[in-house]
């Protein structure tokens, strides 16, 4: 196999290995977002909750 | 039970890679099929049979969704077709290198990648179109419909191959009647697929909790407008 086609399928690997990645970066990302979030609708409903 | 699920799943996935990689990179003749730079096909084949296995999904749940009105398989189809595109992402970007390799373009407008590509941007539409709609069940009716339509590009985009002849390699693999690639060459080829559908339902099945999490959001937020 000659250097330029080992250059090639490495970018190839690392093309997709930086797709599937990213993807479960930025899923993880939301999933912390997410969470975040709950705690805080819960703490402000908790706090509704309490004048009725 | 989930995580075990989980871990088990990433451990199989993680298994299959490694032996196939290893496979490709040490067992596997470094020249064959007359076609060079070959091995990167050994992930993009599979990337594009695990976008196809989601997107099929993603039709099943969104058509049971049509039919029963069950938010939970509107929450499944979010999840595969999100993970499918993911797939397809990595298929097209891993093609565009071997397109650069063996046909000396990044892109060319021939049937399958055309297909593919308009495919894609159907996916990334059904994405966009589950943001901007707020009110739940008009979200989860138009998304069905564009899932559905978008499956209908999915069997063109695999079909596409044996209907025209273009630059893209036609069928080579033996199960879809082509030549197949040798002795002992596919092999891992379809190992690497099973890797990563079992990697795409972990991923799924984390997409999935994340939508639970979403949906207990909206409940509290009404419940809160309603006090």
């Amino acid at each position: 196999m000659e250097r330029r086609e080992l250059e090639f399928v490495a970018l190839g690997l690392a093309a997709i290995l930086t797709v599937i990645f990213s993807y479960v970066l930025m899923l993880d990302a939301r999933g912390r977002k997410l969470r975040k979030e709950l705690d805080r609708v819960r703490k402000m409903v908790g706090g509704a909750e309490k004048p009725r | 039970m989930r995580e075990r699920i989980q871990y088990l799943l990433l451990t199989v996935s993680a298994g299959l890679l490694f032996w196939s990689l290893y496979r490709i990179a040490f067992v596997l003749p470094l020249e064959a099929i007359n076609v060079g730079a070959y091995q990167i096909l050994y992930l993009h084949v599979p990337s594009f049979f695990s976008a196809f296995t989601g997107f099929f999904l993603g039709l099943g749940a969104s058509a049971m969704y049509l039919k029963t009105g069950n938010f939970k398989y509107d929450s499944f189809a979010a999840g595969v077709n999100e993970v499918a595109l993911m797939f397809a992402t990595a298929g097209l970007a891993s093609g565009s290198i071997w397109a650069r390799y063996a046909w000396g373009v990044w892109w060319a407008w021939d049937h399958r990648l055309t297909s593919m590509l308009v495919c894609w941007l159907v996916y990334v539409g059904y994405l966009l179109l589950r943001k901007s709609v707020e009110e739940p069940t008009q979200r989860a009716q138009l998304s069905a419909v564009l899932s559905i339509i978008g499956c209908i590009n999915v069997a063109f985009v695999y079909k596409s191959i044996e209907w025209y002849r273009n630059l893209h390699p036609s069928p080579v693999l033996s199960f879809r009647g082509g030549g197949g690639m040798g002795p002992g060459m596919e092999a891992p080829l379809l190992w690497n697929w099973l890797a990563f559908v079992c990697l795409g339902i972990v991923i799924a099945m984390v997409r999935m909790q994340e939508g639970e999490v979403s949906r207990e959001i909206d409940a509290l937020r009404r419940q809160a407008h309603s006090y």
